[in-house]
């Protein structure tokens, strides 16, 4: 079977959930994979991954219908590649009534693209309700639950109600390691770029001397850097299973469909 | 099943007369129906530039036309018959077809008939409800109110409204929703069924390359109007025996 390209839809209802970060990361994943992407960006009013990918990221307006067209329409034009979209807590419901109106899920898979939703909850339970209403309406995406550390837990009692009892043991799903303040500043950087931090640390004389674009980084401590690195090795592996497991659990769901 | 009219018209040009007889095409088609178009803007005809195969361009003030549509009803296979009337002529056209005795026909009950009047946003449009009124005696009057322009009925006067709404005992108010003007232009240029743009083919049944999200939108729209008619009971009044 040829390599899935998958577009990867980074959602969740509500602000600073770790969206752009998880996005951002993807792309970065896939920069090591050596994979070309197309990166969009739903936030007009605060573009955070266009700050990140500033020459790659394209910016969407979801209420204008020539930058829907930008972005949907992208499945059938040029060379097949993976997407990174990240829908911002402002354009979560456009985006997914558009999704379903255009039947964006079948098209892209006609076109050779699996779409891939993330959905990142946080520590309220009606964002799992949301959450499950997207699980259940697009059936044939792959879905993948997202639960950032930092954002805290649910209390106790809720824990036991059906969207969050769905959802927090849906398979697959990536666990955010929670970071250090001081630590996740310097990732936020625009101007690091992880995959390459990811390279320089990966080789012997990792956590050497720092590029001078990267300087947020060389005001960490070693302790920092090592931190850094591994939280960031935990991602990458993790967003590496999540995408194994959700390819499996499609064609699984293709072959009970069409027999071996 | 008994042959049916259905007249589509409008005293007033540019209410979208051509866009609803498309539109009743392709919900004809989606319930199965056999349909055939009379298409009355002679001698260019814009509805058959998109249902080419099924249009017939005619001019309805000439006897030999009239004759085409009208003494072919029980012979020809396609029992529905969708008749997109000449901006100005829905009222001579109705006279006419009341004089060759096709409206008393209808009452004996040889033929189903019904008229979708589109309305324009002007009250003129209400006092044509008054003039076209009395050729339907009430049955299958379709009022249709097209916002597919985004047009404002706020010209009107609700008690203006109402009160010719009383007049017209029975009739049916149909609402065509709004489209996106992008997505109806992309339509337009490609001069085939909405039908046929959402499946991304072209005229002559290859694929085309439309925008995915102009097909949704079209989609989604012929969906609301589709369920308008729906809502109506357009089948039921044009085939119930």
């Amino acid at each position: 079977m040829a390599e899935k390209k998958h577009v990867f839809i980074v959602a969740s209802p509500r602000a600073r959930t770790g969206k752009t970060t998880l996005a951002r990361l993807i792309a970065e994943y896939l920069t090591l994979t050596g994979e070309t992407r197309k990166l969009f960006d739903t936030d007009v009013i605060d573009h955070k991954l266009a700050s990140y990918f500033p020459t790659q990221a394209h910016i969407v307006d979801l209420e204008r219908v020539p930058d829907q067209m930008k972005l949907f329409d992208s499945l059938t034009a040029g060379e097949p590649t993976s997407q990174v979209i990240d829908v911002s807590h402002r354009s979560f419901a456009k985006f997914f009534t558009l999704m379903r109106d255009i039947e964006y899920v079948a098209e892209a898979r006609q076109a050779g693209r699996y779409p891939v939703i993330l959905f990142i909850p946080d520590a309220a339970a009606e964002t799992y309700d949301q959450g499950l209403a997207i699980l259940e309406g697009f059936r044939d995406a792959g879905f993948v639950l997202v639960r950032n550390l930092a954002l805290g837990e649910l209390p106790q009692e809720k824990l036991q109600e059906g969207s969050v009892d769905i959802l927090q043991s849906h398979k697959p799903h990536i666990i955010m390691p929670r970071l250090d303040p001081f630590t996740l500043s310097a990732v936020e950087d625009p101007r690091l770029s992880l995959s390459d931090f990811m390279r320089r640390t990966s080789t012997p004389d990792a956590l050497g001397p720092i590029p001078p674009v990267q300087m947020s980084i060389a005001y960490l401590s070693l302790e920092a850097r090592k931190a850094t690195l591994y939280w960031l090795k935990t991602m990458f592996d993790e967003i590496r299973r999540a995408t194994r497991d959700v390819d499996l659990q499609a064609d699984i769901v293709a072959h009970d469909r069409f027999g071996a | 099943m008994k042959p049916a009219v259905l007249i589509v018209g409008a005293d007033k040009g540019g209410v979208g007369k051509t866009t609803i007889s498309r539109t009743l095409l392709d919900y004809m088609a989606s319930r199965n129906l056999l349909a055939r178009a009379f298409d009355a803007e002679y001698p260019r005809g814009s509805l058959k530039r998109f249902h080419p195969s099924l249009t017939e361009v005619v001019d309805l003030a000439a006897i030999s036309d009239q004759m085409k549509i009208l003494d072919t009803l029980t012979t020809s296979e396609r029992k529905i018959n969708i008749i997109d009337v000449r901006a100005g002529q829905l009222s001579s056209t109705l006279r006419a077809f009341t004089d060759i005795g096709f409206l008393d026909a209808v009452r004996g009950g040889e033929f189903r008939f019904a008229l979708f009047h589109i309305l324009g946003p002007s009250v003129a449009s209400l006092e044509e409800i008054a003039d076209v009124l009395p050729y339907t005696g009430g049955k299958n009057y379709f009022a249709v109110k097209n916002f597919i322009n985004e047009t404002s009925f706020f010209e009107w006067d609700p008690a203006v409204y109402d009160s010719y709404f009383k007049m017209a005992k029975g009739a049916v108010e149909v609402n065509i929703p709004k489209l996106n003007e992008m997505a109806y232009e992309q339509v337009d240029l490609a001069g085939v069924p909405f039908s046929t743009f959402i499946k991304n083919k072209n005229a002559q049944g290859h694929n085309a390359n439309n925008s995915l999200v102009l097909r949704g939108y079209v989609k989604t729209w012929l969906k609301h109007v589709f369920d308008e008619y729906d809502r109506v009971g357009l089948i039921d009044r044009l085939t119930d025996e």
